[in-house]
Parts: C-alpha cells; sequence; structure tokens
C-alpha cells in the first residue's frame, strides 16, 4: 500500500492532461453555451425553456458515465489491488454525485414550465434520484473509517455491489413506472418520442463533450489532492521510521 | 456438530433467550402497521389501496433493526478473530449466520404478515402472502447481510447503513408491493412474485461469499 | 535455525510505529514471554504472529519459511484478551461452538471431561453470564487442552486469575512446552513462567535503532 508504483510519472502525465482538459473543457464549453443559449432556434412546444435541456441532459449522462466508470474501477481494486483505482472512486464520487444532483435540479426547473410540476414520480427521474443515493453511500462509507485505504474498499465494494443492482433497480423502477402510470406524462411523451432535430443535437453534443473535459479536469485535480495527502502520510511514517 | 450448524445453533440460543428479536421484531411490524390508520384515517378503502405498499414498508423497516448489531458482538468478542484462524471456511460461518438471522428476523415476519393483511383490509388468500413474504424478507436479510458486512467497524453504523441498504431494497419493495396489489385486483401475480424469487435464486447463493470477503477485508 | 522466529518487524497503527526492527527466534519447547509497558505492541506483536495483522515490514518463519494463513489456521492457537463467550449460553455450549469453529472436538464428553480437570465441571451448565471474569478466563483457558497446536498465543491470561487458577495454567503451560509446545505469552509478570525467553517489547519502540545499533 506504500509502495505506490510511480506516483511521479503519474503526476508529470496528469499534468499535461489536465491542462488539455480544462483548455478542451472551456473551448467546448462556451462555444457550447453559445450554441445552446443563442444561436439554436426555440422549441416550438417548449419555447425558450428547451435550452435547459442542454445543461440536464449532459449531467444525466455524466452521472451514469461516472457510475461505470467507478465500478471498473472497483473492479480494479477489489481484482488487481491497484490503490489509485480506490483514489479514484474516492475523488470521483462526490463530482458524480454533483452531476447527478445538477440533473436533477435542472429536471426540476425544466419541469415546472413544461408540465406544470417541480416533480414528477416518472421512472427516469426516480432511478435518478436512486443513483444520487448510491453515490452518497459511496462518499460516506469513504470516509467512515479511520483507515482511508478501509473506506476506499468498502466503498468499492459497495460500487460493485450497486452496479449488478443498478440495472435491476431499473427494471424494477420501470415496471413500477408501467404499473402506476401517472396521467401528467403524456406531454412528457411527446418531448422525447420525436427524434430530435439537428439543430439543437449539435449544441447537446457539444456541451456533453465539454463536460466530460471539465469533469475530466476535476478529476484529475482531486486525484493529485489523494495522491498528494497520501504521500505526506507516508512521509510521515518514514520521517518515523528514520 | 459442524461448522455451520454450530454458528446456527449458537446465535438462535443466544437471541431467544435474550427475550430476543424473533418477539421484538413482530411487535415492532404491527406497531408500525398501527400507525397507518392512525395517520391515513380509518377508512378501509384508503387503507386496502394503499396497504400493499405500506406492508412492505413495514417490514422494510423491521428488517433494518437487526442488521447493525448482527457482526459488531461477534467483532467486539473476539469470536471473529477465532473463525478468521479457523480451518473451516469462513463462508459456514456466514451462511449460518444468514439461515440464524432469517429465522430470528424473517420468519417472525413471514408469519405476522397475512395478519397484518387482514389487518389492513386485504381480502386475499393467506397462502399467496406468505409466497410473497417469503423471498421478500429472505432477501431483506442477505442484501442486509451485504451491508452489515460493508459497515461494520465504520463510523455512525446505523445511519449509515440504512443510507447503504434502503436504496439496495427498492427492487424487492416494489415488486413485493406490485406482487400484494396485483392479488388483491384478483389478477395472479405470478410476474413480480417471479421477479422475487428470481432475485432471491440469484442473491441466496451469492452473499455467502461476498459476505466472508466484506468481513476479511474488514479484518485486515 | 530457529523453529519459529520473526525477522526485522515493525508494527504501524495510524501514523506513527509502535515497534520497529523486533526479531524474536524460538525453539520447540520454549516459552517466550513478551513484557513492556501497555501500549508497547505486545498485543500487536501476537496478532503478527497469529497473522491477525500485517506487519508494516519483517516476516514471521516457521522453519525458515513464512508461515501463511492455512498453516496458521492449523497450528496456532490464538487466545486474545477478550473472552469470546456468548453470556446467554452456557459454559459447555460455548466451548462446543469455539472448539469446533477451531477444528477440535465437539461432543459434550470430551468437554465435560476437560473442564473437570480445570475443575469447572460444576459450573459447566451454568449461562456464562452466572460467571465471575476469572470463572470466564478459566473456562477459555481449557480450549488449550481442547484443541491441539503447536504453538499457543496467549494474551495477558493472567488477568482476573486468582492463584488457584494461575498455578494451574503455569502448570499447563510448563506440561505443554515439556512436550515440545511452544508458548508465546504476553504478561507483565514473566517470572511466573519460570525458565523462558523474555522479550522486552518497549525496547523496541520508534527511533531506538540507532541506539540499539550503537549499543
Amino acid at each position: 500500500m506504500f509502495g505506490y508504483a510511480n506516483p511521479k510519472r503519474y503526476q508529470a502525465l496528469s499534468h499535461y492532461i489536465f491542462i488539455a482538459a480544462a483548455i478542451l473543457a472551456t473551448l467546448f464549453l462556451s462555444f457550447g453555451l453559445y450554441l445552446a443559449l443563442i444561436a439554436s432556434p426555440p422549441d416550438y412546444q417548449q419555447s425558450e425553456t428547451v435550452r435547459i435541456m442542454y445543461v440536464h441532459v449532459p449531467a444525466a449522462w455524466l452521472s451514469m458515465f461516472i457510475y461505470a466508470s467507478m465500478a471498473v474501477a472497483a473492479l480494479v481494486l477489489t481484482i488487481w489491488k491497484h490503490t489509485l483505482a480506490g483514489f479514484y472512486i474516492r475523488a470521483a464520487a462526490p463530482i458524480g454525485a454533483a452531476f447527478t444532483a445538477a440533473c436533477l435540479i435542472s429536471g426540476a426547473l425544466w419541469g415546472q414550465p413544461t408540465w406544470g410540476t417541480w416533480w414528477v414520480w416518472d421512472a427516469r427521474l426516480t432511478s435518478v434520484l436512486i443513483l444520487f443515493f448510491l453515490y452518497l453511500g459511496a462518499i460516506a462509507l469513504n470516509n467512515a473509517y479511520d483507515n482511508p485505504d478501509k473506506g476506499n474498499q468498502a466503498s468499492a465494494w459497495l460500487v460493485l455491489v450497486g452496479s449488478v443492482n443498478l440495472p435491476i433497480i431499473k427494471f424494477s423502477v420501470e415496471w413500477w413506472n408501467t404499473l402506476h402510470q401517472p396521467a401528467s406524462l403524456t406531454s412528457l411523451s411527446k418531448i422525447t418520442s420525436p427524434g430530435i432535430h439537428a439543430d439543437m443535437l449539435t449544441p447537446l453534443l457539444v456541451m456533453a463533450v465539454g463536460f466530460l473535459c471539465l469533469y475530466s479536469a476535476l478529476v484529475i485535480l482531486r486525484l493529485d489532492n489523494e495522491i498528494l495527502s497520501r504521500k505526506i502520510h507516508v512521509l510521515r511514517l518514514r520521517t518515523i521510521n528514520g | 456438530m459442524t461448522p455451520f450448524n454450530a454458528i446456527l445453533f449458537k446465535d438462535l440460543k443466544s437471541d431467544f433467550r435474550h427475550g430476543g428479536q424473533f418477539l421484538f421484531l413482530p411487535a415492532f411490524f404491527l406497531l408500525i402497521v398501527m400507525l397507518y390508520p392512525l395517520s391515513l384515517g380509518a377508512n378501509l378503502k384508503v387503507l386496502q389501496t394503499a396497504a400493499p405498499g405500506l406492508l412492505m414498508i413495514a417490514a422494510l423497516l423491521a428488517s433494518l433493526l437487526p442488521l447493525e448489531k448482527l457482526y459488531t458482538d461477534d467483532m467486539k468478542d473476539g469470536t471473529m478473530d477465532l473463525l478468521m484462524l479457523s480451518p473451516q471456511p469462513v463462508s459456514f460461518y456466514t451462511g449460518g449466520k444468514i439461515l440464524a438471522h432469517w429465522i430470528i428476523a424473517g420468519l417472525p415476519l413471514v408469519i405476522m404478515s397475512p395478519l397484518m393483511a387482514l389487518m389492513m383490509g386485504l381480502s386475499i388468500n393467506w397462502p399467496d402472502v406468505l409466497l410473497i413474504f417469503i423471498p421478500a424478507t429472505l432477501l431483506f436479510v442477505l442484501i442486509g447481510q451485504i451491508a452489515a458486512a460493508l459497515s461494520l467497524g465504520a463510523r455512525r453504523g446505523s445511519v449509515l447503513l440504512a443510507l447503504l441498504v434502503i436504496p439496495l431494497y427498492i427492487p424487492v419493495l416494489i415488486f413485493g408491493a406490485g406482487a400484494l396489489d396485483l392479488l388483491q385486483t384478483e389478477n395472479p401475480a405470478k410476474g413480480p412474485m417471479l421477479f422475487l424469487w428470481a432475485g432471491l435464486a440469484f442473491t441466496l447463493p451469492v452473499t455467502p461469499l461476498v459476505t466472508t470477503k466484506l468481513l476479511k477485508m474488514q479484518m485486515d | 535455525m530457529a523453529v519459529f522466529s520473526g525477522y526485522n518487524l515493525s508494527c504501524a497503527r495510524g501514523h506513527r510505529l509502535i515497534f520497529e526492527d523486533l526479531s524474536f527466534e524460538i525453539e520447540s519447547g520454549q516459552i517466550l514471554t513478551l513484557t513492556g509497558s501497555n501500549g508497547c505492541g505486545k498485543t500487536s506483536l501476537l496478532r503478527m504472529m497469529a497473522g491477525l495483522l500485517d506487519p508494516f515490514t519483517g516476516s514471521i518463519q516457521w522453519k525458515g519459511e513464512n508461515t501463511g494463513s492455512d498453516f496458521l489456521s492449523r497450528n496456532i492457537l490464538w487466545m486474545a484478551q477478550e473472552t469470546p463467550l456468548k453470556p446467554q449460553l452456557s459454559v459447555i455450549e460455548n466451548l462446543q461452538f469455539l472448539s469446533c469453529i477451531m477444528g477440535g472436538p465437539s461432543d459434550k464428553a470430551a468437554i465435560q471431561e476437560s473442564l473437570e480437570k480445570a475443575g469447572l465441571g460444576r459450573f459447566s451448565h451454568y449461562p456464562v453470564s452466572y460467571l465471575s471474569m476469572g470463572q470466564r478466563r478459566r473456562t477459555l483457558l481449557t480450549l488449550l487442552y481442547l484443541v491441539k497446536r503447536k504453538i499457543w498465543l496467549i494474551d495477558e491470561p493472567t488477568n482476573h486469575l486468582d492463584k488457584e487458577g494461575r498455578d494451574h495454567l503455569v502448570n499447563g503451560v510448563s506440561d505443554y512446552v515439556k512436550q515440545g509446545g511452544i508458548a508465546v505469552i504476553a504478561t507483565h509478570r514473566p517470572e511466573l513462567w519460570g525458565s523462558c525467553t523474555i522479550l522486552d517489547v518497549s525496547a523496541f519502540r520508534e527511533g531506538t535503532k540507532e541506539e540499539r545499533q550503537a549499543a
């Protein structure tokens, strides 16, 4: 655990990736926001409120992407005991939770003018809310132990159990939704069913790439922090050891 | 005596002689069910429509209670050390533990369930209720085992445990309540009930292995 | 080459080292007592020997080979300071359970017999909650004779014991080592154990490496 393999090389590399990701994020996000807020046409049904989608949908994509990446890291940690994977889970979980929260909040803001209500208990919203709690569980478990390595391992196991469960939860929630179909959802199906127009798809994809770059930059920052704090821990032990 | 039996009987005996949970949990179950008419009104029609979900929630909450204590005693008094040093596989221990846990914390709820359904105004066959509650309580126990082993030795164990385990209980809640609901409309509740049994068939063999892994991780 | 040995062991707890560069060697038929002030790491060293705690550095060996969990689970008897007895169960039920998981006999007759030998026969059907701390400890110590192992690792066994219980234990240990067993005992009273090697764990606390090398 203390013989972390070549952090120097990783950090030199991560530094360049961070700079690249940060620059790309700035470019994509500013271009994407320009497209989303100014250049793209308003929706014929929802008028200007459709612009919330350009934040909401990429946030939703990322919330799922980050959890999937954490599941891969969890697998790496439990099988190969690679310490960096544990750091990754610790670094990614709060960002993932933040994107999930952004998705939920922007969804509520979007839902109010479109459906006339802040919150609808439909399958998607409910699944995202459950995902949010899975993130919270991982964060809580990460910090619940005096030994940070044990926290990482426990959290990795929770992420694994969660990722096995996630399809089941998703399926059960969808099944539940068909059982209790709320009446107000007709407007939702109207929004989602027609194919999305290219004028809207382009800014959406640009924003999604921007979000991904933003996430990469943030996660590298947090990862570096984790490595640094662990290095301090090791250095202290070494000075004591003499 | 095999290690599996040894652990099973150790847990059962110490619970029964303790004036145990097997008496206390059904009381808790009944208590929660009693809260529903008091908060929703005694109108049987209202209760009837909400009953499937309410019964499952009551069973879920009752299943949360024993989780925190599950492994902490064995951890504190050093039994866990001896189990880890045992020449027999630790899975015997977790297996015995799971069965004992269900007999103490699941079976009483199963036995109570037809009565509770009756009190909530559901007019359904009691064997059907049992067929739903048996896999549901087993799943609560199995998933709870994993969460208990996961949060063992963590700070603020009980709150953390609820946060971890409730999202994982959601499918059981949905299919359990759905099955009860379909029974009520005299629709054969095969679908959701079979989902529960399928979930059980998947979870049952995996849980002792995962729990063992987690306990070993906690002992390091 | 010693039968049971450990080299360059150090133990980390949180951000500090409890002991460092500690080595020991024991032959069959010997008693090793671990002494030292509170918190110096006697229990941690015993747990390391039992394989319950990974050493920060160093290794523990049996006849020159590193001990693995398979070896440990068959050859070591670990007796901690905690008493893993369930208060609601009777003495005999507790011992049946513990002996069973440790791979010893679990039939009532064998356990009753060893309880009689330890002078606890009349308690055997009492729930453990009725027993005093000393009686609980003596109950646990009967496991030493029920489960046959090559190495005994015992942590502070004389706590709560009266003179009779202590004499009984000391005789038991000396009989055991006479038959070629190895006993490692953490204790504050090494003089009790007759001829034994004494290892003062507090001499290996952090930062003492240079002092020892100079000396």
